[in-house]
């Protein structure tokens, strides 16, 4: 499905290829899988200026950076977590232990790396969008590093001082093109005291003193009033939100061409 | 000899002052080919895939976990 909507756009843009913002759901059946589409994204960027959206989520899994595999006991942790129920997998981009999970969103834009790009830059355009998205609830952000929230980092997002938004980037040079991937993994409807614990868990097991305490881990349904109400479900809301703000994030580039719409079928499909 | 080098501008050092060679793909004296991913950085949470400019045998002059700033030599490539 995500195939035939990708290509689409493609054709659309066939004779004149610039822009194409296209923006994507899949609710895979494994983290794992989701993991491998995401990594893979940026190699559908067919030529320059295109940026590429995924927003994704799967079963529970805790996805942990490369850094993270030196622990002195870390495929004990590995086992330790597949025992609860939290496969760990590694990723490519930065950073340290982030959740999967259906109550969780993962975002990926990727996109060729032009001059004025830096990380700043990158991570930038990644978090402004996730805060414009954030506002259009009512609620009052904030982009700073939360040091006791999961993955911790200067583009950490926060609504109410819980962290409910972390990034984390992967740079690639192929064929003399340089593309980057911004992902980012929101928490909507999950446990905050299950990330805190799960992520607090791997750790220890693995021989590492990082740490996240749960008052830093904050989900979007909590932070919403309690009668909040929407036409489809918060998830399927949130993503519509940010496929229309990322239109509008691009709407002033002359070389854009109109994004499809938003497909939310699997997302219906699996509620 | 070519130098392979940490890009110029890839970030901003007054907020991120440095970053690390996270790892090498390579040993050092191996042969690699034009274009292969030979080194990974890590500048906040950000990994980066250093391709080899050219073909030839790796010298490595950051050694894994070796601080990098923009423009920072990293390793050389003697051609074949």
């Amino acid at each position: 499905m995500v195939s035939d909507i990708v290509s689409a756009a493609a054709s659309t843009a066939a004779g004149r290829c610039a822009t194409v913002s296209v923006a994507f759901f899949d609710d895979f059946k494994t983290a794992d899988l989701g993991l491998l589409r995401q990594e893979q994204l940026a190699e559908e960027i067919s030529c320059n200026h295109q940026r590429l959206l995924l927003l994704w989520r799967a079963p529970r899994a805790l996805v942990v950076g490369r850094s993270d595999t030196r622990l002195p006991h870390f495929a004990n942790a590995v086992d330790h977590l597949g025992a609860e129920g939290w496969p760990v997998l590694i990723r490519r981009s930065g950073g340290s232990a982030c959740p999967v999970s259906r109550g969780t969103l993962q975002i990926a834009l990727a996109r060729t790396v032009t001059s004025t790009i830096t990380i700043d830059a990158a991570y930038t355009e990644l978090a402004n969008m996730i805060r414009t998205v954030l506002e259009s609830y009512g609620l009052k952000v904030a982009t700073r590093r939360k040091s006791s929230g999961f993955c911790p980092g200067r583009y950490d997002i926060s609504v109410n001082g819980r962290k409910v938004a972390g990034l984390s980037q992967h740079w690639r040079q192929r064929n003399g093109q340089i593309t980057v991937t911004t992902a980012a993994t929101m928490i909507i409807e999950e446990d905050p005291e299950e990330i805190a614990h799960i992520v607090n868990l791997f750790y220890r097991v693995a021989g590492s003193a990082e740490r996240c305490s749960s008052s830093g881990v904050g989900a979007l349904r909590q932070d919403l009033p309690v009668d909040a109400t929407f036409d489809t479900p918060l998830m399927e809301d949130l993503c519509n939100r940010i496929a229309n703000a990322a239109r509008g994030e691009w709407r002033n580039d002359p070389r854009r061409i109109s994004a499809p719409p938003f497909a939310a079928r699997s997302l219906s499909q699996n509620n | 000899m070519t130098d392979v080098v940490v890009p110029n501008g890839l970030w901003d050092t007054e907020k991120t002052p440095e970053g690390i060679v996270a790892n090498w793909f390579y040993a050092d004296g191996g042969d690699i080919p034009e274009g292969a991913t030979v080194a990974e950085l890590m500048v906040e949470k950000s990994t980066f895939d250093i391709a080899a400019p050219g073909a030839g045998r790796l010298h490595i002059v950051v050694a894994k976990d070796g601080v990098v700033r923009p423009g920072t030599v990293i390793g050389r490539i003697d051609g074949v």
